[in-house]
């Protein structure tokens, strides 16, 4: 059965669906503060009993100083609300629960690290670190400030909780030497790679496989302390150990987005051609840094020109500890960060000059191949915004508009694998971007067939599995479609090739080709996004959006339906974003959203139509053409959204979301 | 506590716990998966099925209060291997993403359109204003509900 004909029907199997003879359940307890020290934990496992520690896994992950390693139980003492403390199991989902509340857990609290300026100010959250820096960067060179007028502003991104609408979850059985694992994720090998590192398990005695995974928005890329817990059980036991995340627990304890700082400063003649960039990008990262984290400030600054020329620039960039739970990737992670603190100024630069924002940012724009003087290297943007301006009909918009022009850079580093297998008259495919089903397989279908010349409904693509495909990358970053893309056009001219030289017809051979393709960023792979949203106020005078054009660069279209609906997601998300979404802490560090609506995650009568014009401008370097697509939404959006609100409601927007509580 | 429910047709009759919720009846006690646990505060609607015809969050009940009540879930919702309007719409329009959200959007926006004829985009908007979608902004549901209210039922 075609894959969304099997969801619809209500036959679809995530991990909460998978029921397996001694299932045992296992639930978690949490630390009730943000920051303490473990006096006594009665009941359940604990640190005390068995620890492991975690280390970098999923989007972003490499070698390198990880910081402090998050451990699997707190140990000694608790650094964020809902840190897992012990755990419990049992036979029954609800007797699961009853143990879990007899868990004494005594805890000493201290006075939690919450906001930037306290980490600036007060000790390190973890006793082995000196500060709360947790790393720190400089991009571009210092320069003497030339031009006539100048800006500056300080703009903050609240945290956002990637809430799909399935939570996370696990089942890990180990058995015979073998650890099998069934989980909601974006890549069987992060998983695979992070709980070997962390259980001390050879890589091999590992066998991950991926269920339905019912969405992920970069929160289900990582190994976090639960999945180490479970495994750990099994091992102990040796019966299968389920887990699934309740709702309240992924508010307080999964991996949120944003949480990022700006102090920008541009400075410009007095016809807007801009001439300086200087400021500083502070994340705050929560408690414990992975290399996503650690490295998220300074890919923050290294896009902030954009698909501007902009010829010096120097910028600070620090992550810093917190009290909350540690950061993740949400959808374009620090992508819309980047193009929000750009945009943002642009809009206040072209309002202090009485400038149009359109023309400044065509007077801006590059004209030639830039190399910035923070590390980005983008190929000529101004014809594009030009046609964009156009075809939007951004010109003949009234009042209540917003304009934001920017580049998704696509997460290509490490390329990606895919493996074609040729059997009975039918095709199988595997990825290393393992589809969460944002509708991959149109593209990978389409792919195949073209170029192996076999129909459609004879091809298949299947869920990630590490014995199936044993190495690979993951989904996220904008990656898919130009990285797995890549790799399974290759691995399709390779099929074509053998059956070519035996003289016969794919499908009447038996071939199997598995292939990683290693892949580099070059301009020719970078995007641009051209957002135009109108706004207006409603009877009390709030701020509503009315409509949302994206005209958006994907190079070779593959699935136009695919690539319509990853950026309609997106938009609908960077709407949220910017009216009422967000997860917020208390000043005792506890987090204020405990619910899906308390977070704001919208409904469909909150949402505008969106428009999507697929702009094709050029190709990428790539075999088939196309460029990323899936963070579209939220790096254009974010800004254009932005500018719409404060256009329509005349007051500057610094801060996201711009109605607190309101939701 | 002995309850008796019956769900798409067929009798489902148990000794359970007094606080045990709907939805976890209808998962586990019933073994029908296509019922979704997805916020546990009745909010995201993954949970909805008919309770004697009229939608319900089966998170916010107990299996209790549903007592000797009959249920139609997202595999009752039509016959074997044919689907309804609003899911031949759904499949046509490839408009789902990561489908979590299919059985109860499917059981809410039936029922809608069995109410309401021709029913226009803000009010089918309005009627999904109890079910969240994470993955598609809702622009190609909407539009594809709206297809389906065009079909005979």
């Amino acid at each position: 059965m075609e894959y969304t004909d099997r969801l619809i029907k209500g036959h679809g199997k995530y991990v909460a669906d998978i029921a397996l003879p001694e299932m045992l359940y296992m639930e978690v307890v949490r630390s009730k503060v943000a920051r303490g020290n473990i006096v006594s934990v009665k009941g359940g496992i604990s640190a005390s009993d068995k620890n492991f520690y975690l280390g970098s896994s999923g989007e972003g992950y490499g070698e390198g100083n990880a910081g402090v390693k998050q451990p699997a139980f707190a140990e000694k003492y608790v650094s964020y609300y809902g840190q897992p403390v012990a755990a419990v199991y049992s036979s029954s989902k609800y007797a699961a629960k009853d143990l879990a509340e007899s868990v004494e857990i005594k805890i000493e609290p201290l006075e939690p690290v919450v906001t930037l300026d306290q980490a600036l100010k007060l000790p390190s959250i973890h006793p082995s670190m000196g500060s709360n820096r947790a790393s720190e960067f400089t991009l571009g060179s210092e320069f003497a400030e030339k031009g006539d007028i100048s800006v500056e502003d300080e703009l903050y991104l609240e945290r956002v909780v990637t809430d799909p609408l399935e939570t996370r979850g696990i089942v890990s059985l180990y058995r015979d030497g073998v650890l099998n694992v069934w989980i909601s994720t974006q890549s069987v090998y992060s998983i695979r790679d992070g709980l070997s590192a962390a259980l001390g398990l050879p890589r091999d005695a590992l066998r991950v496989m991926q269920a339905d995974t019912g969405g992920a928005f970069g929160s289900k890329s990582a190994v976090y302390p639960e999945y180490v817990i479970a495994s750990y059980i099994s091992m102990k036991t040796g019966k299968p150990v389920k887990w699934t995340e309740s709702r309240e627990e992924h508010l307080m304890a999964s991996r949120p987005g944003r949480g990022a700082l700006g102090r920008l400063r541009l400075s410009a003649t007095k016809d807007g051609k801009i001439v300086g960039l200087k400021g500083e990008v502070v994340v705050d990262i929560g408690a414990y840094g992975d290399m996503l984290g650690l490295n998220s400030p300074a890919w923050i600054a290294r896009q902030l020109t954009g698909p501007y020329a902009i010829p010096n620039a120097y910028l600070k960039a620090t992550a810093l500890y917190t009290n909350k739970a540690p950061l993740g990737p949400y959808r374009g992670a620090g992508r819309p960060e980047a193009s929000f603190f750009m945009e943002r100024m642009i809009d206040l630069l072209a309002d202090k000059l009485g400038i149009d924002p359109a023309e400044l940012r065509l007077k801006n724009a590059t004209e030639s191949t830039f190399n910035s003087p923070l590390g980005l290297v983008v190929n000529a943007s101004r014809q594009f915004l030009e046609r964009g301006l156009r075809e939007t009909g951004y010109w003949d918009m009234g009042a209540g508009k917003g304009l934001s022009f920017f580049v998704l850079i696509p997460a290509v580093f490490g390329g990606e694998s895919a493996r074609i297998s040729v059997k009975d008259g039918r095709i199988n495919i595997w990825l290393g971007g393992n589809a969460h089903w944002q509708r991959h397989e149109l593209f990978v279908k389409k792919i195949v067939s073209e170029v192996t010349g076999v129909p459609e409904e004879y091809i298949e693509l299947n869920k990630g599995n590490t014995g199936e495909l044993g190495y690979g990358v993951g989904t996220w970053g904008s990656r898919s479609a130009i990285a797995a893309g890549q790799a399974v056009y290759r691995a399709a001219l390779k099929i074509r090739e053998m059956a070519e030289k035996e003289g016969k017809d794919v499908l009447s051979g038996s071939y199997d080709y598995s292939v990683m393709e290693n892949m580099t960023l070059d301009p020719s792979m970078i995007s641009f996004l051209l957002t135009v949203t109108s706004a207006n106020l409603n009877e009390v005078g709030d701020p509503v959006i009315k409509s949302c054009t994206a005209f958006y660069d994907v190079g070779e279209p593959l699935s136009k339906t695919s690539i319509t609906g990853q950026i309609t997601g997106g938009l609908a998300q960077a709407v949220s974003e910017v009216l009422f979404e967000s997860q917020t802490y208390d000043q005792k560090g506890k987090p204020e959203a405990q619910t899906i609506s308390e977070a704001g995650v919208p409904y469909a009568h909150q949402l505008p139509k969106f428009r999507v014009i697929i702009a094709q401008e050029g190709k990428s370097g790539t075999l088939h053409g196309a460029k990323g697509v899936g963070e579209a939404g939220t790096v254009g959006g974010l800004p254009s959204i932005t500018r719409a609100v404060e256009s329509i409601t005349g007051k500057r927007i610094r801060k996201l979301p711009v109605m607190y509580g309101t939701q | 506590m002995k309850v008796k429910i019956n769900v798409n047709g067929e009798d489902f009759a148990s000794d359970v716990e007094p606080r045990l919720l709907l939805v976890d009846f209808l998962r586990d006690t019933a073994g029908l998966t296509g019922t979704h646990v997805g916020c546990e505060t009745g909010s995201c609607g993954s949970c909805t099925v008919l309770l004697d015809g009229r939608p319900v969050k089966s998170c916010l009940m107990l299996a209790a209060q549903a007592d000797g009540s009959r249920i139609i879930t997202i595999e009752g919702i039509s016959k074997g291997e044919s689907m309804n309007r609003v899911q031949k719409s759904l499949s046509e329009s490839k408009a789902l993403q990561c489908g979590f959200c299919a059985p109860g959007i499917v059981i809410t926006a039936s029922w809608f359109l069995d109410k309401n004829e021709n029913p226009d985009e803000g009010e089918i908007r309005e009627a999904l204003s109890g079910n969240i979608c994470r993955c598609t902004g809702y622009q190609p549901v909407v539009d594809a509900v709206l297809k389906a209210s065009k079909e005979v039922k």
